[in-house]
């Protein structure tokens, strides 16, 4: 790559895009302008009501005839604020529905009691905030004469009013307590914000170079594909920062021009120690750098498979809606940041960005959380050059692509989906599986994990109706050979061993979220055997398998040789399963299981194995003494080395004499 | 040198219930275009010119074939590099509209290598040579057609190339404007410059053109010069022959 090129590039995309008024006045405008005019005007607004209620001067009417002991007490309020003004007048009410008074008062005499009648007109401001007031004054007045009788009957009014006296104490600083209300707003805004900056930028260098015809002419120099890709990135970033920059700068203005102001009012500043935020700031700051690559990156790679502007636009709006669901995550008082939320993107920001308010400096999350986000960044970067590399999104003219957004009459029956609507099909369940299936394991627990798997078979099944592909096909709903069936359980026995060995692996590097795993699952699974085996081994072996084995791995050879598309469906599949502990493990098991799926063009095979996996691991949990006496390598802590080689051995035997199997053709 | 070896680019096509098939644009077609030659390249809209042009120019890979350069002995095949000696121009090469033209030329300078200083002399030069010194520091957007038009080919011009490879370049323009890009190849072909151009215009092709190429539905139906076509057909207008041999050519395929 060469930086010169790269820079002048660069310098090229800045100048286009912050010459366009769209992007700038997203950029500048709303963050500078807006943000603390709306803040602002509603903030005076509001002071500016109340300070005309309480300077006011109300005018009530005496309905009795006072001995002045109820004068004297309308006359000296303490307040200063506001100030009663008794007023003689021939017919009260009359005056009351002229508002030329704000309030009548009654007085009788019962039984030794006082009793006050206050009449007024709840529809008219000033009516109903004299009553307040009115209600204040005589309340403290009832005050005054309760202790004066406790106090003449000998008794101590403090003692007899309030013999329990309660107190709190709130030993959290000024800081933590702005910190955890901050924590709730500040992710979410600054991610939105960030989002919103790099959108127009986003469109702008990638769809919009194409509706614009520019594209073909940068295709004419001798610039590389990663080059192209790295300038726009660096200005969508650049300018993604700076918006999120300005917003932050505009959000903390407001937030000190709020918060001086609530100090004037209250005339109480506990004082807030700046200084205390100053490592949150600067490791939020990292974090922003870290958001802003991977949101970039996400952006454009989506704007980039549009053919313009209002495509974009459209294929933008979901995005949208999905990153604000998972910045939601921050204001959910349960989820913390651990090992397997600092992997969801988007929420592991908001998270951490909270927690850093709160001064939690956990350095490993922190590090993994950056770590993440570049990381997802750079895939997303490097998917993004595979997607400008190819011609069929340059000088595409619409066919093929993504065809869930076209209106269905455009639409084109064929074979298999192709790997965008793919894609896109695989996103969206990912993202039903953690929120909604993940709402409905908090609900119905076992249950729970049923709704999952309709979700997970569901989705792919209404994208292949919808896009009017062969169900037949891409499910590979077809009988097969006996014999794939009987090489497919020599081929899982041999990956079960084998995913032992890489799960004790993996379980050596990452122990947080193994422990955290099996934890969670035998919260879940309850006590009945058979209600386990339906919905931990039946279950998934039917969904899982129509999904990843059907829909996945039929899109992915649609358009990969077979060995690509059985790597990329078995990376799906372990990212599915969503931890770090468990993507080797069902990585390899699926692999396995696409090959068999390949070979014997079936999906029926791949179910049996599946539902065996499944079923073994279950048994195991259930019957755990049992699964130790016939298999003793099962319950061991530690597996010696003599364990590892037989293992190794007897798992490659296995998965070699079933691949043998299922590769084997008659021969006529 | 610019060689281009037996090119075939083959695109999928949609067809009914969606089932693809596999066409050739350009099926099998080896040409050349040597240093002070201008070839002209006629063909039907959909014949496959602007596939061919686009692979010479390297802004689309052959599925089968190869696209080369000789400078002098020098065999070269690395994309890139050739790219650096070849200005394309086509009816989708547009400008960036938010820049002035000096920007742009400064950017692309820059891209090909050049230094600041080569880049201002070289500037200075073309606008010189197209008249652009009135526009030069406008925006592209506020640009009228002509003037986009010389700014586009100011762009082809700055690293200058030893090859031009133009997609219809006169196509809508108005007799002023197209002459001046005639005169324009004809003056770099007599600096030479190879150029290699596809047109609609068999008057153009005729005036200009040292070799045409005609092709139709991606292959060669005839190629030579004015006389060899004319000896080969018997027809002496272009037009005549470009009919006949597209005739021809039908009756082959139904056959």
């Amino acid at each position: 790559m060469n930086v010169k090129i790269v820079k002048s590039l660069y310098k090229k995309e800045m100048l286009d895009v912050l010459r366009d008024k769209k992007t700038v006045i997203m950029m500048l405008v709303v963050p500078l302008v807006l943000y603390p005019l709306v803040m602002i005007c509603s903030l005076s607004i509001m002071t500016g009501i109340t300070n005309s209620i309480s300077s006011n001067t109300y005018r009530i009417c005496f309905d009795f005839e006072d001995d002045g002991h109820v004068g004297e007490l309308f006359k000296n309020t303490d307040e200063v604020s506001y100030s009663f003004e008794i007023v003689s007048c021939e017919n009260p009410s009359e005056a009351l529905a002229n508002e030329e008074i704000d309030a009548i008062i009654r007085r009788t005499v019962e039984n030794g009691r006082e009793c006050f009648d206050i009449t007024y007109m709840s529809s008219i401001n000033n009516s109903s905030y004299a009553t307040d007031m009115i209600e204040k004054t005589l309340n403290s007045y009832a005050h005054n004469l309760t202790i004066s009788i406790l106090e003449d009957a000998g008794l101590n009014p403090e003692q007899t009013l309030a013999p329990v006296d309660i107190h709190y104490r709130d030993v959290s600083t000024n800081e933590e307590t702005a910190g955890s209300l901050l924590g709730m707003l500040i992710p979410f805004m600054l991610v939105m914000s960030l989002l919103m900056g790099t959108m127009y930028p986003a469109i702008d260098t990638t769809a919009g170079e194409k509706e614009r015809g520019t594209l073909e002419t940068m295709l004419t120099l001798p610039v590389s594909n990663s080059e192209l890709i790295m300038s726009k990135f660096l200005a969508v970033g650049t300018i993604g920062v700076t918006s999120a920059v300005l917003n932050l700068i505009a959000m903390g203005g407001v937030g000190a021009y709020m918060y001086n102001m609530v100090a004037t009012i209250r005339e109480s500043t506990g004082g807030l120690n700046m200084s205390r935020f100053i490592p949150a700031i600067f490791v939020g700051t990292l974090c922003i750098l870290a958001f802003a690559i991977f949101i970039s990156a996400i952006s454009m790679c989506v704007c980039a498979l549009a053919r313009s502007y209002k495509e974009a636009n459209n294929y933008l709006t979901p995005l949208t809606l999905v990153v604000m669901f998972a910045s939601f995550l921050g204001f959910i008082p349960n989820v913390t940041l651990n090992t397997s939320t600092a992997l969801i993107p988007v929420a592991n920001v908001c998270l951490l960005v909270r927690d850093l308010l709160l001064f939690k400096y956990n350095i490993q999350m922190i590090a993994l959380v950056l770590f993440v986000n570049v990381a997802y960044g750079l895939v997303s970067v490097m998917l993004l050059s595979k997607i400008y590399n190819s011609e069929a999104v340059i000088f595409g003219d619409g066919n093929g692509g993504i065809q869930i957004f076209e209106r269905r009459s455009n639409i084109k029956k064929g074979m298999l989906p192709t790997t965008q609507d793919a894609w896109l099909v695989i996103i969206f369940t990912a993202m039903l599986v953690i929120y909604a299936g993940g709402a409905a394991q908090l609900k119905y627990g076992i249950y729970g994990l049923l709704i999952t798997q309709f979700i997970v078979v569901g989705i792919p099944l209404i994208a292949t109706i919808y896009t009017k592909k062969d169900i037949k096909n891409t499910f590979k709903l077809k009988g097969c050979s006996p014999k794939y069936f009987f090489g497919g359980i020599f081929v899982i026995i041999g990956g079960i061993m084998l995913g032992m060995l890489v799960s004790a692996v993996t379980g050596l590097i990452f122990k947080e979220s193994a422990l955290d795993a099996s934890e969670s699952m035998t919260q879940i699974i309850g006590d009945s055997f058979p209600l386990a085996l339906i919905i931990i081994a039946l279950a998934p072996a039917i969904c899982e398998e129509l999904m990843f084995r059907g829909y996945v791995l039929g899109a992915m050879s649609g358009k990969y040789n077979p060995r690509t598309a059985i790597i990329i469906s078995a990376a799906i599949f372990g990212i599915y399963h969503m931890s770090i502990s468990k993507f080797f493990t069902t990585a390899l098991i699926g692999g396995l299981i696409c090959y068999v799926a390949v070979k014997s063009k079936s999906i029926f095979p791949g179910m049996l194995m599946h539902f065996t996996n499944n079923a073994l691991s279950v048994a195991t949990m259930f019957y755990q003494e049992e699964t130790a006496r016939i298999f003793p390598v099962f319950a061991k802590e530690t597996l010696a080395v003599s364990d590892i080689l037989i293992m190794l051995g007897f798992g490659i035997f296995f998965v070699a004499v079933g691949f043998f199997v299922v590769k084997s053709t008659k021969k006529n | 040198m610019l060689v281009g070896e037996n090119l075939i680019k083959s695109f999928e096509r949609n067809e009914k219930r969606g089932k693809k098939t596999e066409f050739n644009a350009v099926d099998d077609i080896s040409i050349e275009v040597s240093q002070g030659e201008i070839v002209g390249i006629i063909g039907a809209n959909g014949a496959g010119k602007t596939t061919l042009l686009r692979m010479l120019a390297g802004l689309m890979k052959p599925t089968s074939g190869q696209v080369m350069m000789w400078d002098g002995d020098e065999k070269i095949e690395n994309e890139l590099v050739m790219k650096g000696k070849i200005g394309y121009l086509s009816g989708n090469t547009k400008l960036y509209g938010r820049l002035s033209t000096r920007e742009l030329l400064d950017m692309i300078g820059k891209i090909h290598g050049m230094n600041t200083s080569e880049i201002d002399e070289r500037i200075a030069e073309i606008s010189k040579v197209l008249n652009m010194d009135g526009f030069i520091d406008n925006r592209i957007e506020k640009l009228s057609t002509g003037q986009t038009q010389r700014a586009s080919i100011s762009r082809c011009l700055i690293h200058s190339p030893q090859i031009y490879i133009f997609d219809e370049p006169t196509l809508g323009l108005d007799i002023l404007s197209s002459s001046a890009i005639i005169e324009f190849m004809r003056k770099e072909k007599e600096n030479g410059k190879g150029v290699v151009y596809s047109t609609h215009y068999m008057e153009e092709a005729e005036y200009l053109c040292d070799r045409i190429i005609m092709i139709g539905k991606g292959r060669i139906i005839g190629s030579g010069t004015l006389d060899e076509l004319r000896n080969d057909t018997g027809f002496s207008s272009l037009r005549e022959i470009f009919g006949a041999l597209a005739s021809q050519e039908e009756d082959l395929y139904e056959c």
